[in-house]
Order: C-alpha cells, then structure tokens, then sequence
C-alpha cells in the first residue's frame, strides 16, 4: 500500500512537471553561483573602467565567493521555490476532492501523509543533488574548488535547512483550509525561523545557523559545530511531522 | 458475524448546533440494492461518509459487514468501498493508471490489479478510453470510473452517494444500467432523491428526512403501507377549475397538476371512485382517461415528509 502511494506521488511531480520544474530551478541557481562569482568582478571593473577617476581593486575571484553565493541562494530564493512547491500538496487535494476516494480504502492517514512527505523530500533531495552538481561542476571550470568533502557536508547542511522549509509548507497545507492560506501560513512560519535566527543567543538554535556552519564548512573553515541547531533542526522535522499527522488524524472530510 | 450488509444503532453526528443525523437507526440486508432516500440536507451525505469511515459519529455505531466502522481502523474498510456524489481523480492519470493505484492500496500485486483494472474498464464500459487522461472524462465517464474504482477490492457493501443525480439522461441511463448488473455481486447503498431512480434498480427503500429514519420497506410493501389511493384523470385540453374544485373535496389529500394530467391522492378511496365519475362527467367530451393507478414511490415520499 506504501509503494502504491508513494509511487503516485513520485509520479505526480513528474507529470505535473513539478519535478522537472523544481530541478531546473534548483541547476539554474547551481550554475548561476560559480558564473556569478566569476563575472561580477569584471563587471565593476568595466563599470568603473567606464567611470573616469574611479579605480576600483577587488581582489581575484575565488571559490568561496562561489561558497558564498551558493548559499545566499539558498537561504533566500530556494525556500520560496520550495515553498511554492508544497503548499498545496495536502489542501489541493481536499480542494480538488480526491482525498474521499482514496482515504475511503484501507489506508491509514499516517501511510497517506507519511508517503506524500517522502515524494516530496525525494524530489527536494534530487534537485539538491542535480543542483550542488552543477554549481560544483562549474566551479571546477571557473575555479580550483570547492574541496570535495566540505562542498557535501555544506550541501547536506543546506539540505536539511530547506527540508525545515518544506516540513513547515507541509504541515501548513495539512492545516489550512486552502492553498492560498497554506502559503501564507508557511511563509509566516519560515518568516518566524527567520527573525528567531537573527535574535542573539536564541538565534544560535535556529536552522538558520545551519547555513553560516555549511558556508564555512563549504569554504573549508569548519569552525566550531552547531550541533545544537542541528539538534533543533531535527526537533523540528519531527515535530512538524508528528503535529501535521495528528491534524490529519482527526479532519473530518 | 451479523446477517447483516450495514448496521445502524443511534447514529448521531452534530456539526457545532446543527444535527446533521439524529439517532438513525437502519438495518441494510447483504445482497440487495438499497435505495436510500431523502430530501437535500436529510442526512444521506453524512451517512455515507460515515460508514466509508471519512468522519466519525456523534454517537451511536455503525457495522459493515458485521465489523465496527472506525475512521482509526482502515482495516474496517477492507469490506466496503465508496463512490462521493462528485467523483474527483488526479486529471493526470489514465482510468487504468488510477483502477492499477486503487489495486496498490488494496495490496494487489502489479499483474492482478492490471487484470483486475482492465476487467473493471470493460464492465464499466471506458476500455476505449483506457489510455486517456482522466482530466478530459465527461461526467458521465467519470461516474462510471468512479464506480469502478469502488470495485477493485471486490467489497461486501457498495455505497454509492447520488451516483446518477448530476448525470444526462444517457448517462444517467447507463449507471443505472451497471448498478443493476451489480446486485448479484455485492450489497449496494445507494442515497438519492431521485425517485424515479429507486423504482428502477432498488428492491429495499429507506427514507429518511431531518437525520431520522422515516421508513424502511421493500418497494412493494412501502406503496401499500403508506401510499394513498391514486387516481389520474387527463383531459384533452385545459379543465379550468376542475383541480381547484378537487382539491376541495373532503376526502382528497392531494391534487398534483402536470399539464393536462391531474393526479389525485385520496384520503377514502371508497368515496373517490363513487363520487369522481360524475364531476369527470361534467368535463365531456374533454375528458381522455380516468383511472385509479398504482402509487408511486413519489407518493409514498411525499406523503411521509409532509406527515
């Protein structure tokens, strides 16, 4: 029963392009932080070569500005891409009335959910990976680097910032009463992460920190680890789960 | 196990101050089409989705089979399945793709839902549309998938929630067509309101109004235990006055007018037969037919709501 529902699911993202949608979005950014990295500088030196009395000396490009790019996508774009991308995975269904029919048959709302999550976070994983690969394939041709090992852990780091994201939209969609409103909802919640991340002291436990450690860890600094946000991180996966399940349990439909 | 398909004790579920079902108590036997009946908001809805265990009662239980049904124990659905007044599928699928999904979820292998899925699209008649998205299905299509779908899992009870009232008369037709040829297989529950439809394809009727049970009967004994005595009289051209005149009449209950046909509900069938020929004499040679006919389902129903 698990097989056939997350078989759909997989199935789903890849007729309503959703898949191949969130994958072009996710190698464009990939290969946008290595060229953007490379061009920029030459594009203010020619601005200011343009500008007379203005001498501009910037010093030459290197992998952790791909690093740094890399990750100010992801932490700023990608969970709006993210988000746009789930809000509608639990409410579109009760608003297109397909949820009766299948919930009528011997499955459990945990296998239900349970499956829609994982098709979901498959489809992250993999847009994540064809992404990282790009942007670090073109960091090779432009660059020396990124080293290998911190560029992965960077991007698992990464990754588990944006599976917050999306565990977030999911429990929004399972408790909003629309589409419309589960957006707005995840984006209030993402909003939340947001400023928590920029309190002193509170903001060392954010999954926002996730991202300055997979940043130094990605430009080969790792610096001291953030287990404690990961540990919240993790927390937070579980609970969003757990509380999107019991939402569910109890809906009536 | 209980003899019986469905099993209602007390069934009650309120929505904050409105109670949709009032102590409904109904007894369903295995192997029949069970006409459910009512009018818009009596319940019938919330009924179904209960017993496809999509919400939970108030109070009081619901049995299928003999087994409790429980929105917590999806095992409990094992032996019914469900179609909603408006079928919704993923518009991406073909009916196959969506008949070979419902086979996973009941834990059929991959080579018998296929079998299973296309013996479905022959019966329902959609085997030519087997490769279509589901997206472009008429509405007729869509109802008949709708019942396939509910039948993958070869389930004891059937309920089918006003299969045919969104339907045009071709298909409206052939559901009615495939429901019948269903009865030797499994127990149908089907809800509806239109009358017409249960004189059809139902042997039993249940009609409930305001969440409670009003009446339940085979076809046959309803008409006989609550249907006045009917009398239809058809004039070639208009009978001015002559409703008004009937409707007065101390033992009519009720005159219902469809062009030029009146018929006529009698609360003492004695008194109509020997009073009517004369009133009817006074109309002519506009006269056509005058004779008492068999009641209707339509008369039993209208005949318990208005009580």
């Amino acid at each position: 029963m698990m097989t056939a529902l997350i078989r759909k699911e997989l199935l789903e993202q890849w007729r309503t392009r959703r898949l191949w949608v969130l994958c072009a979005v996710f190698i464009f950014f990939g290969l946008l932080a290595p060229i953007t990295a490379k061009l920029a500088p030459e594009l203010l030196r020619w601005v200011a070569s343009t500008t007379p009395g203005v001498v501009l000396q910037l010093p030459p490009p290197s992998a952790a500005d791909v690093v740094a790019q890399y990750i100010k996508n992801l932490s700023q774009l990608l969970p709006l891409v993210v988000l746009l991308a789930a809000m509608g995975a639990v409410v579109g269904e009760k608003e297109r009335g397909t949820l009766p029919m299948v919930l009528a048959k011997p499955v459990s709302r945990g296998a239900f959910l349970g499956a829609k999550f994982l098709g979901l976070a498959l489809t992250l994983v993999l847009a994540l990976v064809l992404g990282a690969v790009s942007a670090y394939y073109y960091s090779l041709l432009l660059f020396d680097g990124p080293e290998l090992g911190g560029f992965l852990l960077m991007n698992l780091l990464a990754g588990l910032y944006l599976l917050v994201v999306l565990v977030l939209t999911f429990l929004a969609s399972t408790v909003a009463a629309s589409t419309v409103m589960a957006g707005v909802l995840a984006f209030a919640l993402w909003a939340v992460l947001l400023i928590l991340g920029a309190l002193p002291r509170i903001g060392r436990a954010s999954p926002t920190t996730l991202l300055n450690w997979a940043g130094r860890l990605g430009m080969g600094q790792p610096g001291e680890a953030e287990w404690l946000a990961l540990g919240v991180t993790l927390g937070i996966l579980a609970a969003a789960l757990v509380g999107a399940w019991l939402h569910f349990r109890g809906q009536e439909l | 196990m209980t003899g019986l398909a469905i099993e209602c004790r007390g069934l009650t579920k309120r929505y904050g101050t409105v109670l949709a079902l009032d102590g409904l108590n109904l007894e369903v036997p295995r192997q029949v089409v069970f006409g459910f009946l009512g009018p818009n908001g009596a319940g019938k809805t919330t009924t179904m989705k209960i017993l496809a265990g999509l919400i939970a009662p108030s109070a009081g239980e619901a049995r299928i089979a003999g087994r409790r049904v429980s929105r917590e124990d999806p095992a409990a659905r094992r032996s019914v399945d469900y179609l909603p007044e408006e079928p919704a599928f993923y518009g991406w699928m073909t009916p196959r793709e969506y008949l070979m999904f419902v086979g996973g979820l009941l834990g059929l292998s991959g080579p018998e839902a296929r079998r299973r899925a296309d013996e479905l699209l022959e019966l329902v008649d959609l085997r030519d549309a087997a490769r279509r998205r589901i997206g472009g299905f008429s509405r007729g299509m869509r109802q008949r998938l709708g019942i396939a779908q509910a039948l993958v899992g070869r389930p004891e009870v059937l309920l089918l929630d006003e299969p045919s009232s969104a339907l045009d008369p071709l298909g409206r037709r052939d559901v009615l067509a495939l429901i019948e040829r269903l009865a030797d297989e499994t127990t149908v529950f089907m809800s509806t309101h239109i009358l017409a439809d249960v004189e059809r394809v139902c042997q039993q009727v249940a009609i409930i109004a305001e969440g409670r049970l009003l009446a339940q009967a085979g076809k046959e004994e309803l008409r006989q235990r609550y249907a006045a005595p009917v009398f239809e009289i058809e004039t070639a051209g208009e009978a001015p006055g002559l409703a008004e005149h009937l409707r007065s009449l101390p033992w009519t209950e009720r005159v219902v007018q469809e062009g030029n046909l009146l018929r006529l509900m009698a609360r003492d069938a004695f008194r109509a037969r020997e009073e009517l020929p004369a009133i009817l004499a006074a109309q002519g040679g506009n006269l056509l037919r005058y004779e008492q006919a068999l009641p209707t389902l339509e008369d039993v129903f209208v005949r318990l709501l208005e009580a």
